[in-house]
């Protein structure tokens, strides 16, 4: 649709008399009868606005709308917990200061709060009965990191209970007494020992030799391990290894998913 | 003797250090600080004397054992107090109760048991009749405590008797800021309604 052949709206019409109105659409004002009628009226109509005389009232509007404005005292503010808290602190603003100062309510609050704080800051303390600290140290785990450490676990352990001391005691007994009558047999028989090395040694082997020509033997004497062995070329020896090998790494694999601990997600999802 | 007093003058942090290298004056130490203030806190809450020992025995062999893992950051005090006030408040919610009693144990059915069990609150080497007014006002205001929701009494207890901020106490009780003031300041409204009729 051309716009010549469109009227000025109204909003075009202001922005004619603003002096901004559009060059196509001041063309068409140009040439448009009614539009320039229309135009002109408005025109007219915002002079004759511009032009109205301004009315004082008789008396100021101020003083009529003051007159039915209920001007009072702003609400009170009465002191609240937190300011409380400020207060028993020696922390209130002023300006709450001041207000505590002119209200009886507020003070009458305050000096119970006080009173009340005092009291609970002036309750006594009660003591466990004695003995509370080495009962505790009883059952307390002290890390041994030192001479003094080891010293108190023997001393809190073991000496502090007649039983734990006399089962000590028997170990230590038996201990010692092996270890005196070991020491005393090794001195007694200085040769028997140094000959005893050579002599396992010389049986082991003699041992080992023995069973390996046994073990070979009994092998062959199979009725299986002849066709096994031929068999089993080297290709296919290769192969049984690798699939071994597969076989194994896919059930490790396996196991480390089944054994895997559940996310936090899994966790909440199961029942 | 002498490595008590020089312990006296130290922290807490460094009383914790010392204990973590496995000194037991410095578990001994820690026990002395702290075994009034855990003691009291719990046997407020719990109101029975047997059951706060045991509880408090709880707390710091729970608190001594794990040692190593108490992070210096935090204080050694704030630390302890949350976990006595968690194993009372772990008590508490297994028994339900809150509410008892200057008068010995709920469960105390002989006289021996309920003195046993009682608090014991006043004397203080005043005169009779100060001794008396000190015995009233103390039964008084431990029977208004006593009469508190647990979680207002751990809060009023670890504010004014402990002399926590509420920052700290929050912290410790792992509750917002507003909750814990919130709950301090119904507390004090209550306690003052309830300690309204006694002297000022």
């Amino acid at each position: 649709m051309n716009d010549d052949a469109v009227h000025l709206g109204p909003d075009e019409l202001d922005l004619w008399l603003d002096g901004s109105l559009p060059e196509a659409r001041t063309s068409h004002l140009e040439t448009c009868p009614a539009c320039q009628q229309a135009a002109e009226e408005t025109r007219d109509i915002v002079l004759q606005l511009s032009t109205l005389p301004r009315i004082a009232p008789e008396r100021s509007l101020a003083d009529q709308v003051m007159a039915r404005v209920q001007v009072g005292t702003p609400a009170i503010q009465h002191l609240t917990d937190e300011d409380l808290d400020l207060w028993i602190e020696g922390a209130l603003p002023a300006r709450r200061e001041a207000h505590l100062r002119d209200c009886p309510d507020c003070q009458a609050l305050a000096d119970a709060e006080r009173v009340l704080v005092l009291r609970l800051q002036q309750v006594p303390l009660f003591n466990p009965a004695p003995g509370f600290s080495n009962r505790v140290m009883d059952r307390v785990d002290i890390p041994v990191t030192s001479f003094a450490g080891a010293w108190r676990f023997w001393r809190t352990r073991v000496f502090a209970n007649p039983m734990s001391v006399a089962a000590a005691a028997s170990a230590a007994v038996v201990l010692g007494g092996s270890l005196a009558a070991s020491a005393a047999w090794a001195a007694a028989h200085q040769d028997q020992i140094t000959g005893v090395g050579p002599w396992l040694l010389a049986q082991g082997q003699q041992l080992w030799a023995q069973g390996l020509t046994f073990a070979t033997a009994t092998l062959e004497q199979q009725s299986w391990y002849a066709p096994l062995r031929a068999a089993l070329t080297p290709g296919r020896l290769a192969a049984v290894a690798a699939t071994t090998v597969a076989l194994y790494g896919a059930g490790v694999l396996a196991m480390r998913r089944l054994l895997a601990l559940p996310t936090p997600q899994v966790s909440r999802a199961l029942p | 003797m002498a490595e008590r007093s020089d312990l006296a003058s130290q922290t807490d942090q460094e009383i914790v250090a010392l204990a973590r290298e496995g000194r037991e004056a410095a578990y001994r130490e820690l026990i002395r600080r702290y075994e009034r203030p855990v003691f009291s806190l719990i046997l407020r809450m719990v109101r029975d004397r047997q059951l706060a020992e045991d509880l408090s025995q709880e707390t710091f062999i729970k608190a001594l054992n794990a040692i190593a893992t108490y992070r210096p950051e935090f204080k050694f005090s704030s630390w302890i107090f949350k976990i006595a006030n968690n194993a009372a408040i772990d008590h508490l919610r297994r028994r339900e109760v809150d509410t008892l009693s200057l008068d010995g144990a709920p469960n105390a059915t002989s006289q021996e048991d309920i003195e046993a069990t009682a608090l014991q609150v006043g004397d203080k080497g005043e005169t009779p009749l100060a001794e008396l007014e000190a015995r009233e006002l103390g039964t008084a205001i431990e029977r208004a405590i006593g009469q508190l929701r647990p979680e207002y009494r751990s809060c009023i207890m670890l504010r004014h008797v402990e002399g926590l901020a509420y920052e700290e106490i929050a912290q410790l009780l792992e509750l917002p800021l507003g909750t814990v003031k919130t709950y301090i300041h119904r507390a004090r409204h209550e306690l003052r309604g309830m300690l309204a009729g006694l002297r000022d």
